[in-house]
């Protein structure tokens, strides 16, 4: 059966890259993108996706704070942190959300760290 | 932060080195070609000595983006590439390198704005842990400008005697062609 993905991040580019990293290694998953925490939570209170993937800094809310919610509300879904920004403090927030931080840039690399985590490998 | 002493700028010196390192970093893993050693120069520039030749501003139009720190450090950094440069990093970072260079520059506003936002960030993440001290960032804003416009921003930006300039030059291998950057430290 195949996967369901939201990608939350502001920048189009970044969207883009993870949609093509992660489709190439799972061309069956389906995506969904929203380019603020506000419209991920909004979009996940009508349909959960299984994976997520969440960037901190981006106009409104930051992703943190969105998958602290996101996460509050529904467990099972598996998120990833994915910034730009790798000061400690961040690293730390993701782990305090039971998750896991992914440094930018979106390359091969980075996209399996992230996809090792969805399926918890 | 005062800079007072020879040896307090080659300490602050040493911690932009290693940032401007890790954005080097950053945009070799994005384009993913190796980029040689960057050889890169940190400047201390009084803020009433700040020109475009002080600046070694060599190009007429540079690609710029800026983000804005705040925290124990409050910082304006920006870093600006020649139009050259920008063109070769978008083609690579894009995988463009069949399309027309209309196609490219569509895509230059968006890829600039990321791939300055991941080499700033990178940079200043890793001052600050050297540093220890944690800050926030603002979102990035792209804009093209001319020598004269990115004179007229820092002096109008910074309300510090001095600025800081981290010169980057890089060649990637198997291009020939040469490659600046720089990064400006602008603390308000």
């Amino acid at each position: 059966m195949s996967k369901t993905v939201l990608v939350v991040d502001d920048s189009k580019i970044s969207r883009m890259f993870i949609r093509q990293h992660i489709s190439a290694k799972h061309p069956d998953w389906i995506f969904s993108e929203a380019v603020t925490g506000e419209d991920a939570i909004a979009m996940i209170d009508i349909e959960q996706p299984d994976y997520c993937t969440m960037d901190i800094n981006m106009p409104g809310m930051l992703g943190t704070d969105a998958a602290k919610e996101i996460l509050g509300k529904y467990p099972h879904i598996r998120l990833v942190i994915f910034s730009a920004n790798v000061q400690e403090t961040y690293q730390e927030q993701a782990r305090e959300l039971g998750t896991i931080f992914v440094s930018k840039p979106v390359t091969e690399s980075s996209i399996s760290q992230a996809i090792d985590y969805f399926l918890d490998i | 932060m005062k800079i007072e002493h020879e040896l307090d700028f080659d300490k602050l010196s040493e911690i932009i080195n290693i940032g401007t390192k890790c954005a080097t970093q950053v945009l070799s893993d994005v384009i993913g070609k190796t980029i040689q050693p960057p050889v890169s120069k940190v400047e201390l520039i009084r803020l009433s000595d700040v020109s475009i030749s002080s600046l070694k501003l060599e190009s007429e139009k540079f690609s710029t983006v800026t983000l804005e720190f705040v925290g124990k450090l409050n910082i304006q950094v920006m870093l600006s590439f020649s139009e050259e440069t920008v063109l070769y990093v978008i083609q690579k970072m894009m995988s463009m390198e069949t399309y027309d260079i209309d196609t490219v520059h569509e895509f230059i506003s968006e890829g600039m704005c990321e791939l300055g936002n991941l080499m700033i960030n990178a940079c200043l993440s890793a001052i600050t842990e050297t540093l220890k001290i944690p800050i926030e960032s603002t979102l990035p804003c792209y804009k093209i400008k001319s020598a004269n416009e990115i004179v007229t921003h820092i002096k109008g930006m910074s309300n510090k005697e001095f600025i800081l300039v981290s010169h980057i030059n890089f060649s990637i291998e198997g291009v020939s062609l040469s490659m600046t950057g720089k990064i400006f430290f602008l603390l308000n």
